[in-house]
């Protein structure tokens, strides 16, 4: 899955040339050039990475951080500044960042410490999910820990990105997914993919999961709006 | 950019203006105190004057007492006491003129200076007028010559009229003296004028009152003959107190009638001062004497015991704390705000150089390892990276300027220049940071204007007022560059934006090192009008911020001197300092 990353930085050049290097990198990116934008759009693309700057137009980058961790949204935070002072890495710290990084900055540098934010986040995440229960709907079972599905007990073969889909339906417990909203959060921004291909794997979900495919009664059709997985 | 203001280091500061303001309040403590002990020592001093007066005013009305008593049982001895027979006749006039001249000669008691003398026979109604002594026949008959000077005023002796012998028969008959008193003073209109009476009744062998002897004096001369010679004596008040200092020096009083007629004042008496009433007895009259002291015996009595105030030194010394404690103060918060102006200068000096250092090597790193995706980025790359080294190059002269004004060492070099070229020039070198800012820049520039100016200064003043209407205006304003001959010696450089403008205090607080605009989310360092202004005046010119033309934004104003003047410079040496 392409890790997709929101920079929020009012810099344009800067946020600009960052967001092509970390292209090259093959992420998907997004900017925003203020915190109540960047705030906006952490809500609607759930990105898996952060990179905020802290003298912001507005809000700036600590209340912005402050705000996200308030909600409850864990999405690792690299704070990228021109600040160097000591009190303002531990405030930084203390609002809830996963790393800080001073301006002037080594590309290369920033570039490993985004994987490696990533690379903790996703190990964090799988630990999580080998934890998590099991969930059911209809005669189907989910067991995250090892990505197993059954039908009535037998064990059906989903392809990855058939899985992750399921897995990004049922994270929304029952409420709607955009189309274009699936298509970052399971494939990325950087992928080559067109709109199609979410309806394609829908469809797929349908047929290994649903009884009667051609009337789903779990994974459902929003019209005009997108999908959404009836538990029960 | 947002900036939030860094705090300035500020140690111990707040403990030393705490300190300051704690030996203020002790100061005012100290002075509360020594005033109110002052107060309190004053009262206590002012409760003992109030004493000596009402000492004063006992121990004379006692001795008027005693000395009144003294003169009329002398003038009085040889009648008061004899008993005539019932009808028989009274003692004879001889036998009262011997008390009198007694009384005058025998100094031992208080003379009388009576008008006249009378014999009063009540039960005829006769009434037998005896004149004083006259001085020379009191020289004569051997009457002390000290006790003739008593009567000096009073050797002519004006007989009474009959009305005023009528008043005189009719004042005694209407004060009956009780039993056991033998004579007294009485007060009463005789005629057209107050007089007081001494007067003695003489009874007859059944006790009835078969006549009087007295006299009939002026009650101010009376009065006046009384103090004085009570202000002789010795006990009126201690010698611890007079400190052998004259009475009538210390002392003045009031003398009145019973019923509260004055008779006499004497000198020195004033109201207001501290005083005390007394009666005398009834064979005194039952005058009443109000003794006070006086104004000049209050500063002489009174020294040790009113403590001299210090509290105008207390005073002082409050106000001296106070005036240290307000300008150090003073100086305190000025260092505190200069302090807290140099701290956010290093850290928006710290921004400014590490904002675009951030994309040179951000872009030079691109660059390098081939990280570009197609020509279009790598030119893109290479702009920004000569933009922000050129912005770099701006803050360093900035800097160096400024730094170079605290230490004017390094002069300037001023020229002939033709300014609408000059000013192209800057604009055009200013043109990718106007566009990275998407703003517009209009030059309205008179061809023939020349000044006497430092090319470099002269660039580096224009680009800071560029750069000053790009930070704290809109994306998307218009600046307008204009130059014009305002006076024949002066040109004028303006630069207008598009911004909020700027009014009151700060027009002129935004010229000083360090400060930035407060309302803007905008970046700088605080140095770029500081260098423009302090530029134009080593040039001998000015700059100033106006409201702009059509009333929107703000107009930054240069003066220069005209390059068609010639020896403006020579004549300003702050120019080429």
């Amino acid at each position: 899955m392409t890790s997709r990353i929101l920079i929020v930085e009012d810099n344009d050049d800067l946020a600009r040339g960052l967001a092509n290097n970390l292209e090259i990198e093959g992420f998907g990116v997004e900017i925003a050039h203020d915190g109540m934008r960047g705030l906006e759009r952490l809500r609607a693309s759930r990105p898996d990475l952060l990179i905020l700057d802290l003298m912001l137009p507005g809000m700036d980058g600590y209340r912005v951080l402050g705000t996200l961790r308030d909600n409850g949204d864990d999405v690792p935070v690299l704070i990228l500044t021109a600040r160097t002072e000591e009190n303002d890495k531990v405030r930084g710290f203390r609002e809830g960042a996963d790393d800080y990084v001073t301006k002037p900055f080594g590309l290369l540098e920033l570039i490993g410490r985004v994987h490696a934010l990533l690379r903790r986040a996703k190990t964090a995440r799988d630990r999580i999910e080998r934890t998590e229960p099991p969930f059911k709907f209809g005669n189907v079972e989910v067991v995250p820990g090892t990505h197993d599905v059954f039908v009535d007990g037998a064990p059906v073969n989903l392809r990855p990105k058939e899985y992750d889909l399921l897995l990004a339906l049922f994270r929304r417990r029952g409420s709607v997914a955009g189309r274009i909203e699936l298509l970052r959060e399971v494939w990325g921004y950087g992928a080559d993919v067109v709109s199609r291909t979410v309806d394609t794997h829908i469809g797929e979900l349908r047929r290994k999961l649903e009884v009667d495919p051609a009337e789903p009664q779990h994974i459902l059709t929003v019209r005009k709006s997108g999908y959404r997985l009836q538990l029960d | 950019m947002a900036r939030s203001r860094s705090t300035a280091p500020a140690t111990g500061i707040p403990a030393l203006a705490g300190l300051l303001v704690v030996v203020f309040c002790i100061a005012g403590l100290l002075v509360y105190e020594a005033w109110s002990t002052g107060r309190s020592r004053r009262d206590i001093a002012e409760r003992g004057l109030q004493d000596y007066a009402a000492y004063a005013t006992w121990s004379t009305a006692r001795i008027a007492d005693a000395t009144v008593t003294a003169s009329l049982a002398t003038l009085f001895r040889g009648v008061v006491g004899a008993r005539i027979p019932v009808n028989g006749p009274l003692s004879p006039a001889s036998t009262f003129e011997e008390g009198i001249r007694y009384l005058a000669t025998c100094d031992c008691a208080l003379p009388v200076p009576a008008s006249y003398y009378f014999r009063l026979d009540s039960r005829s109604g006769d009434l037998t007028i005896i004149p004083p002594p006259r001085t020379d026949a009191a020289a004569a008959s051997g009457f002390a010559s000290a006790k003739v000077g008593s009567f000096a005023d009073q050797e002519v002796v004006v007989a009474p009229t009959v009305r005023e012998r009528q008043d005189i028969i009719a004042s005694i008959a209407s004060h009956a003296l009780p039993q056991g008193l033998n004579f007294t003073l009485i007060f009463a209109r005789i005629g057209d004028s107050s007089r007081v009476i001494g007067v003695a009744p003489q009874r007859d062998s059944s006790g009835a009152t078969a006549g009087a002897f007295g006299f009939v004096a002026e009650p101010e001369v009376y009065a006046k003959n009384l103090i004085n010679q009570l202000w002789r004596h010795p006990q009126i008040l201690p010698l611890a107190i007079t400190r052998g200092l004259p009475i009538d020096s210390l002392l003045t009083a009031l003398v009145s009638t019973p019923d509260g007629n004055e008779v006499y004042r004497s000198s020195g008496w004033s109201a207001g001062l501290r005083s005390d009433t007394a009666s005398l007895a009834r064979a005194a009259g039952g005058l009443r004497v109000r003794v006070a002291l006086r104004p000049d015996a209050v500063a002489r009595l009174g020294k040790g015991l009113i403590p001299s105030s210090r509290v105008p030194v207390w005073v002082g010394l409050l106000l001296l704390t106070g005036l240290l404690t307000a300008i150090i103060l003073r100086n305190l918060q000025r260092e505190h705000e200069l302090a807290r102006l140099r701290a956010d200068f290093t850290t928006s000096v710290s921004h400014e150089l590490r904002t675009p250092l951030a994309q040179i090597l951000l872009f030079g790193e691109t660059l390098t390892l081939g990280r570009t995706r197609s020509e279009t980025e790598r030119v893109r790359a290479a702009e920004v990276i000569v933009r922000e080294a050129r912005r770099l190059m701006q803050l360093v002269e900035n800097t160096l300027q400024f730094s170079r004004a605290e230490r004017p060492v390094v002069g300037l070099s001023p020229e002939r220049v033709e300014l609408a070229p000059a000013l192209r020039e800057v604009i055009a070198g200013f043109e990718p940071l106007a566009e990275a800012g998407g703003v517009n820049i209009v030059a309205d520039l008179d061809e023939t204007s020349a000044a006497i100016v430092d090319r470099s200064a002269l660039r580096q003043m224009v680009l800071n007022l560029l750069d000053n209407a790009l930070k704290y205006g809109p994306r998307e304003q218009t600046i307008t560059v204009t130059l014009s001959a305002a006076q024949p010696m002066v040109v004028r450089i303006s630069v207008d934006d598009e911004g909020p403008g700027i009014f009151g205090r700060s027009r002129e607080d935004i010229w000083a090192p360090f400060v930035r605009g407060e309302s803007f989310d905008s970046t700088g360092c605080g140095l770029g009008l500081a260098v423009v202004r302090e530029l134009a005046t080593r040039h001998s010119g000015k700059a100033w911020v106006e409201t702009a033309p059509d009333g929107r934004g703000s107009r930054f104003v240069i003066e220069l001197p005209s390059a068609t003047v010639h020896g403006v410079v020579d004549a300003a040496p702050s120019a080429v300092a």
